[in-house]
């Protein structure tokens, strides 16, 4: 599916993978602000982030266990100035196509129930679907969902 | 440390694994060098994300000392501006009433100031029910500590015994004084009670029990006995020694005593049920139930006024009883939930719904829970109706024991009742030896099926779909073989055991999708448009099954009243003249009081298939107004998500899986006459709503214990009907030109935990 402007496009966005603790600071200021979990820090550039990694997990099929490979996306955010100009999708897109190309069957994160704008972005634009519903999940006890994408 | 100590950090020298070295006076002297503008005590070339979040707990003040804003331990009346602040260490574990950091309220503790303290009591006993461990609960009451604890039975007990060598109060403090000793002891038994019935039936979660005690340093010098009789002395010394009893916090101190008194009493009867008198306990805690919640609603518009008139003086006082911090260093350095209190409208709400339920869902179906069908039913409303974890962990615990379902009814023997009364069957069909050892087979899965209604909903549904389901593919197979042997014995025997079985099995499918729907995991049109399609498949599937099963019970009784009238025709052949008796000729039993309950399950089938197939249709008519936009996802596909959503059932027999492409083919409605859509899906709501009136004129003549719909989940699927049918006429409207809108849809899965309505905006 092409999008009809990609924040991809725009010139004036960088999409860059991590190098080093230097961008740490800034990756931790984005994700304090928006998300529940504890971590502070001062003044950074980036603009947006996703933070994720790729573990093994059991499955069952048909009653039989097995190991799958399982991407999982850790943290989203993009700064609230740059936001709707498309750069959180395409940071969970660049994220899923490596996923897919390092042979993960599925990708998994968690979202609190209350958070419509990322539930909308991964169901709706990406087609995750809501496994499980994780009650108190999170330190401010809030709720959340389990959504998972296959490929 | 040194550069050059860091080399490469992966390989580990030989002989270091071998070897253990101190390096503490190495990291002393590495962490003297440190200076402000140089804090870091790595090799920051080859420090990564991964060390960094590592380092992050051991090296953040806030996170490695556990201090908190001041604002949060501030005394009372003292604000604290945004800008100073500060994070502070919180306050050490008191060391008695004198405490030398700051001493608690004790010489100048007035009736009002124990009064609010029960109060604030019961917000911190509500947020252990609720989840929070000990240390973040029970023990934020700085009276609740050891050598408070000590202190106070110190000054308040002399060390005389009475007769029966049990403590007796010598009353020697105020009377708050030992209200706030009594509260204090039964607050700790509670917590203990608590904690051992929920550890016992081994049912919690993480986010509904809180294991960990983090070794906190409990006052054990007591036991229920003596507690209950602290307590009930000081009961009694309030009757004699207030004159002013009418005063609310008087009030307020009796009742909650009382209601500690009971919840106890409650928790340890329902705990400990054995032996021969089981009955005759439940019915005990039923009343005291009953009572306390009648004593509850009573109490909570006092505490409200007492709450709006609490001076400064008992704010104060609760500022320096409560810490909610003080066992911070206990819980450790990680990132930890946040504390979390009710307000006060809400525990007592809470606590009502909770007594409440001790009656209803605990005792009440202990008691009435006579037959396999009713106790599935009733634990099935109770699946749905949230209940707190210590309700559940007593339900669990008394599910099974003395080897007896609520250690009254065998198992095997009521899924013989249940099977007989459900086909109309004699007792030979269980006498043969394969279904005699395939009933006593089928007790653990059951056993399973009853256990898993207590779980929460997400649980259920994990548990159905990864063991349940495939134990009982297994029981259907065992059944068949059971059934051919039957019929080897009996060509006229149908297959019994095989239909029961498989009921049970579709009934599992349709509760994991109806547990989905009822979790909102369903959200999107697609979703919405597939979920209810293949649920009215399962309904489908299990309404034959049950019907076929219906058949065989009619005839079995018809043929029964017939062998009744061939009898009676020869007695009366032999008795030559005698009377004619007509009561005894084609008289076939009359439905029983349980046969209307399965009557009523049988149509709200019905009506929940007649729901699923008109939303079905309803979203194919949206769509064919086009109202939805199709959506081809990047990195999967439709296909993949039915095959994922539905992967569970591949194992089941009966009925095949699904693909999508049947789902494609089965939903496929272009080739019908938009009009015609229209109609027949305005029909299906229209005959649901018959249904459901159909329904509520049962309500009437069935014990609403009974009932797998209550009065109130029939209203919401009235809404669901009436509300489809409107939005329904609202799209013939709009597509009466064109056959197009251009209108919005809105999804609304809110008026009913199962059902939604589709709104045209
Ligand atoms: C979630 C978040 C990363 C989205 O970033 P973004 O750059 O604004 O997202 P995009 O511009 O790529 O939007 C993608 C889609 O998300 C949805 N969306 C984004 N913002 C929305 C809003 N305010 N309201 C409704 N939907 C919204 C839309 O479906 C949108 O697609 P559309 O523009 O084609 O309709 C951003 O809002 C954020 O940082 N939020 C706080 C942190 C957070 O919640 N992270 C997710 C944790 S799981």
């Amino acid at each position: 599916m092409k999008e009809k402007k990609s924040s991809e496009d725009d010139p004036t966005i960088e999409f860059q993978d991590y190098l080093d603790e230097s961008q740490l600071d800034a990756v931790m200021q984005l994700v304090t602000k928006d998300l529940s979990e504890p971590y502070s820090i001062d003044d950074g550039k980036p603009i947006g982030c996703v933070v994720c990694k790729i573990d093994q997990e059991e499955a069952i099929q048909n009653g039989e266990q097995r190991m799958m490979k399982t991407g999982y996306i850790g943290m989203l955010a993009v700064q609230s100035s740059y936001r709707r100009r498309g750069i959180g999708k395409s940071l969970v897109r660049k994220v899923l196509e490596r996923m897919k190309a390092m042979k993960c069957e599925s990708v998994m994160l968690e979202t609190e129930m209350s958070n419509v704008t990322a539930q909308k972005l991964y169901q709706r634009s990406f087609g995750f679907i809501r496994e499980e519903k994780l009650v108190r999940y999170y330190l401010n006890w809030g709720d959340a969902y389990r959504l998972r994408l296959w490929f | 440390m040194s550069d050059t100590s860091s080399d490469d950090m992966d390989e580990i020298p030989e002989e270091a694994e071998k070897e253990m070295v101190d390096i503490t006076t190495i990291l002393d002297d590495a962490a003297k060098s440190l200076t402000v503008s140089n804090p870091m005590l790595c090799n920051t070339d080859r420090f990564n994300l991964q060390d960094a979040m590592a380092a992050l707990e051991v090296m953040d003040p806030k996170m490695d000392c556990c201090e908190i804003p001041i604002s949060e331990v501030a005394p009372f009346g003292v604000k604290v501006d945004d800008n100073n602040d500060r994070l502070v260490f919180p306050r050490p574990v008191p060391t008695g009433l004198d405490d030398a950091v700051d001493p608690l309220p004790w010489d100048g503790l007035t009736n009002l100031d124990a009064a609010h303290i029960l109060v604030e009591n019961m917000i911190r006993l509500e947020s252990l029910l609720g989840g929070a461990s000990v240390v973040e609960s029970t023990y934020t009451c700085l009276y609740a500590h050891k050598p408070v604890v000590t202190d106070m039975k110190q000054r308040l007990i002399g060390p005389v015994s009475n007769d029966d060598g049990k403590e007796k109060q010598s009353m020697k403090g105020t009377l708050a004084q030992n209200v706030v000793y009594a509260s204090t002891l039964i607050i700790l038994e509670l917590t203990d009670s608590i904690r051992s019935i929920i550890l016992n039936a081994d049912i919690y979660e993480e986010e509904d029990f809180t294991v960990s005690t983090y070794s906190i340093d409990v006052f054990n010098d007591r036991d229920e006995g003596s507690v209950v009789n602290i307590v009930a002395n000081t009961l009694e010394y309030m009757v004699s020694e207030v004159d002013d009893k009418d005063k609310d916090e008087v009030d307020v101190i009796a009742q909650l005593l009382k209601y500690k008194l009971d919840l106890l009493a409650m928790c340890t009867t329902m705990a400990r049920l054995n032996g021969g008198n089981v009955r005759q306990a439940i019915e005990k805690v039923q009343r005291m139930a009953k009572q306390s919640l009648q004593a509850l609603e009573k109490l909570c518009p006092t505490i409200e006024r007492l709450e709006k008139r609490k001076p400064d003086s008992a704010k104060t006082t609760i500022r320096r009883v409560f810490d909610s911090h003080v066992n911070r260093p206990l819980v450790g350095n990680a990132p930890v939930r946040a504390i979390r209190f009710q307000t006060l409208p809400d525990t007592m709400s809470f606590f009502v719904k909770f007594t409440r339920d001790l009656d209803w869902a605990l005792c009440r179906m202990l008691l009435k829970g006579d037959s396999l069908d009713r106790i599935r039913r009733m634990l099935f409303v109770i699946s749905v109706s949230e209940l707190n974890i210590l309700i559940q962990s007593l339900v669990v615990l008394n599910l099974y024991f003395d080897e007896k379902i609520f250690g009254q009814h065998p198992l095997p023997a009521l899924i013989t009742k249940s099977m007989q009364r459900q086909f109309h069957l004699p007792d030979t069909i269980f006498n043969n030896q394969y279904s005699g050892a395939f009933i006593t087979r089928m007790a653990k899965p059951m056993y399973d099926i009853l256990k898993v209604m207590v779980l929460n909903r997400q649980r259920q549904r994990a548990y159905i779909d990864a063991v349940m389901l495939i134990d009982w593919t297994t029981l259907i197979q065992e059944a068949q073989l059971v059934d051919s042997a039957l019929k080897q014995e009996n060509p006229g025997a149908a297959p019994y055991f095989t239909l029961y079985a498989l009921t049970i099995s579709i009934f599992l499918m349709d509760h994991t999708v109806a547990l989905g729907l009822e979790l909102d995991l369903f959200c999107s049109e697609y979703e919405i448009a597939v979920v209810y399609w293949y649920r009215d498949y399962l309904l489908s599937s299990l309404i034959t099954q049950l019907s076929t099963i219906r058949q065989l019970k009619n005839a079995h009784k018809a043929a029964e009243a017939q062998m009744a009238e061939a009898k009676s025709k020869i007695q009366r052949g032999k008795k030559k003249g005698g009377k004619h008796n007509k009561k005894a000729a084609n008289t076939v039993a009359l439905p029983t009081a349980e046969d209307i309950e399965d009557d009523y399950e049988f149509l709200l089938m019905n009506l929940r298939r007649g729901l699923c197939r008109g939303t079905v249709r309803f979203m194919a008519a949206v769509n064919q107004a086009g109202l939805i936009k199709e959506i081809d996802f990047e990195f999967t596909s439709k296909e993949k998500i039915f095959e994922k959503r539905f992967e569970a059932f591949q194992v089941m027999p009966q009925p095949p899986p699904l693909t999508y492409a049947d789902y494609k083919q089965g939903s496929d409605f272009s080739s019908v006459d938009q009009k015609e859509l229209l109609n027949s899906a305005s029909e299906c709501f229209k005959t649901s709503k018959t249904m459901v009136d159909k329904l509520e004129s049962q309500l009437k003549v069935i014990d609403s214990d009974f009932v797998s719909a209550s009065e109130n989940d029939l209203r919401q699927l009235a809404k669901i009907c009436v509300g489809n049918t409107i939005y329904l006429a609202k799209l013939t409207q709009m597509v009466a030109e064109n056959g197009k809108s251009s209108g919005g849809l809105a999804i609304d899965m809110e008026t009913s935990v199962q059902f939604c309505t589709i709104k045209i905006t």
